[in-house]
């Protein structure tokens, strides 16, 4: 009866509660539809491909069966193709952003790159998967699978505004070479095996802080949105769901590639997710893979450790620091859903709460402009050019290594020396919140809004110029906050194809408290395997 | 009843895990904020009365003094940043050492790898300015 009134069950908080009640109710008439097996949640959404056909499916035009090509006498040996092809266009206001905003630092406003506006167009989004699912055997469940992307390692583009941080010079490619050439990136390669004792999962896919990818939110903007936790790596994860009709507990560990090969310790991640399984609410991770998941309140937690080489004569000891980091993540279907494809008039909400410090991989492309030094410590009365290049210097004792190129043995963005050479993680503490409503009767148009904050609370005093004699350190190019806010109109033209526009606004406080925003109109097509 | 065995069983490989891992990371914990010699053995320092080298110093340099709690003979004020706040007993010679200006050395009074001398202080706290040891003019 509600389900009609939209503007009536957007004022009243109060529906929350009684939204899962609704759900059941819904469940009752198509149980089979209420009940996935806990193996399917591992990633928790599905990757992208086809879903399985539901049993009685609200609205049967958006079930595409998925591709799979069978072996064997029972053909129980399966191989589904997935993936999509996705053209998209872009215009930015600023010259700071390839065709990913993520978590890219906006020029300067004293720069050519500010001051004018950039086009692009690219494919680079578009993905291939192929998930290999053996029968099982003794018990256990196998599977194996490969995704990959365009975004493949690739050179800086040499020409244009340029970007703040990225030098010109011999290692740069062109646009054409850039979009036209785009490379085979992995994004996914692990083979999971399943019993009903645990679930165990060998290789790279995404991390567990977040429980991604099963908060992410809609957008034509590649992900991860700016201030949101996106992010893949290699890893062992154990975990298990607990089946406790209508709720369901998920709980997982699990050790991760170090963020510093040189702390010669694994990160380690673990968390918790509580699903209520008959609240389900529409919900697409970025701008495909629209399914209904239940309703889910997550928390998960990374622990890890730094051994830095000081900004000294080496050999000296490694510096060692702990990063740590702790996420709460929740998903409301607001107005929920039977299945994956009764989308007309369902609203959704994702949350996202992080706090944490030397934990910046943890999200896609941020270094937010923090830089590790690239010269040891350079001599007294060293004379500075404007583009930080010091003067040789020539100087008593043997082997001196002032002013020589010093190569750090971590990853920029995760730590950072003070004027007195004292090592720092870098905290960050974020949150994102998004909307996705599917527009009656069908769903076929659904439209997102995601907002988003970033603030660090000691970035701003590690990268200050206060010392001549840092010359790697760019106050021009390092933010210290960053908000984001995007609002998308999706249209699925068949269940095959859809078209989304999207507005993007990025806005960084920069550590010389300028305040640039960065403005993006983006159009974007997918066909989806 | 098997279904009950089979969750307490996988809890408590999961306890196990996370336990593992978090022990394995707690081990390695030191405090952030704890000190970070710039180099091995270095320890805290606070310079002597007077103690005024000209022009700022910088990560990298030393200066040869005697009052490094625990060394005997040379021993070294080390420079982080742009002020002096460590200090390191003098080490073994290593190839391509000299002795600090001014000294006769021994074989355990060498500065640490790779460190410059700030040659530019000869005031308080300096070694050469006592008659210590080995340490003073030659």
């Amino acid at each position: 009866m509600f389900r009609n009134s939209l503007a009536i069950l957007i004022a009243g908080s109060g529906f929350l509660v009684v939204s899962p009640a609704h759900a059941q109710s819904h469940d009752q008439v198509a149980p089979a539809s209420a009940e996935q097996p806990a193996q399917d949640t591992t990633p928790p959404i599905d990757l992208p491909a086809r879903q399985d056909l539901p049993p009685a499916p609200v609205n049967p035009s958006f079930v595409r069966p998925p591709f799979v090509l069978t072996a064997g006498g029972p053909s129980n040996w399966k191989l589904t193709i997935y993936g999509f092809a996705e053209a998209d266009g872009m215009w930015d206001s600023t010259r700071s952003f390839n065709d990913g905003l993520n978590n890219g630092v906006i020029a300067h406003s004293l720069t050519q790159a500010y001051e004018n506006p950039r086009l692009q167009t690219t494919i680079r989004n578009s993905r291939l998967g192929f998930k290999a699912q053996a029968p099982a055997f003794q018990g256990i469940r196998s599977t194996g699978l490969l995704e990959f992307d365009l975004f493949g390692n690739q050179p800086s583009i040499n020409s244009g505004g340029g970007s703040p941080g990225v030098a010109s010079g011999a290692g740069a490619t062109t646009e054409a070479a850039y979009f036209n050439n785009a490379a085979l990136r992995v994004r996914h390669a692990y083979v999971k095996i399943e019993d009903n004792i645990v679930d165990v999962l060998v290789g790279q896919t995404y991390y567990l802080l977040g429980w991604q990818n099963y908060f992410f939110g809609a957008s034509c903007g590649f992900l991860g949105l700016p201030n949101a936790l996106f992010n893949r790596t290699v890893q062992l994860r154990l975990s298990h769901t607990f089946e406790w009709n209508p709720v369901s507990l998920e709980i997982a560990a699990g050790a991760f590639r170090p963020v510093q090969r040189d702390s010669a310790v694994p990160d380690a991640q673990g968390g918790l997710r509580l699903a209520i399984n008959h609240w389900k609410g529409i919900t697409t991770p970025g701008s495909g893979g629209t399914d209904a998941l239940p309703a889910s309140v997550g928390v998960s937690g990374l622990f890890r450790q730094f051994k830095v080489d000081p900004h000294a004569p080496l050999p000296a000891p490694p510096i060692p620091l702990i990063g740590w980091a702790l996420a709460f993540n929740v998903l409301i279907p607001v107005i929920p859903a039977k299945d994956g494809t009764d989308r007309g008039n369902a609203l959704t909400l994702t949350g996202e709460f992080v706090t944490g410090t030397g934990d910046a991989d943890q999200y896609t492309g941020m270094t937010a402009g923090a830089t590790m030094p690239n010269v040891y410590p350079l001599p007294p009365d060293t004379n500075i050019t404007y583009s930080g290049v010091a003067r040789p210097q020539d100087t008593n004792g043997a082997a001196p290594l002032v002013g020589l190129p010093y190569t750090p043995n971590v990853d920029p963005g995760l730590v950072a020396f003070d004027g007195s050479e004292i090592l720092h993680t870098i905290n960050w503490q974020t949150f994102v919140l998004g909307i996705q409503y599917y527009l009656p009767p069908r769903g076929r148009v659904f439209a997102t809004l995601n907002y988003s904050q970033g603030k660090s609370s000691n970035i701003a005093s590690l990268f200050h110029p206060i010392s001549p004699r840092q010359p790697w350190v760019n106050p021009l190019g390092v933010f210290q906050s960053s908000r984001y806010i995007d609002g998308n109109i999706f249209f699925d033209l068949t269940p095959a194809v859809r078209t989304g526009l999207s507005y993007q606004r990025v806005e960084q406080k920069l550590v010389d408290d300028t305040t640039v925003h960065n403005n993006r109109f983006e159009l974007t097509f997918l066909y989806f395997l | 009843m098997q279904a009950h065995m089979n969750n307490l069983r996988s809890s408590v490989i999961l306890g196990v895990a996370a336990l593992l891992a978090t022990v394995s990371g707690l081990s390695c914990y030191e405090r952030p904020d704890s000190f970070q010699p710039i180099t091995y053995g270095a320890k805290p320092w606070n310079p002597p009365a007077g103690w005024d080298p000209e022009p700022a110093c910088a990560t990298g340099y030393y200066v040869a003094i005697n009052t490094c709690e625990g060394c005997k003979d040379i021993s070294y004020a080390l420079c982080t940043g742009t002020i002096f706040t460590q200090c390191v007993c003098g080490g073994p010679f290593w190839p391509g050492a000299t002795c600090p200006q001014q000294f006769v050395c021994a074989a355990d009074d060498f500065p640490p790898f790779n460190w410059v001398e700030f040659t530019d202080y000869a005031g308080p706290g300096w070694a050469g300015l006592s008659q210590l040891g080995d340490a003073g003019s030659p």
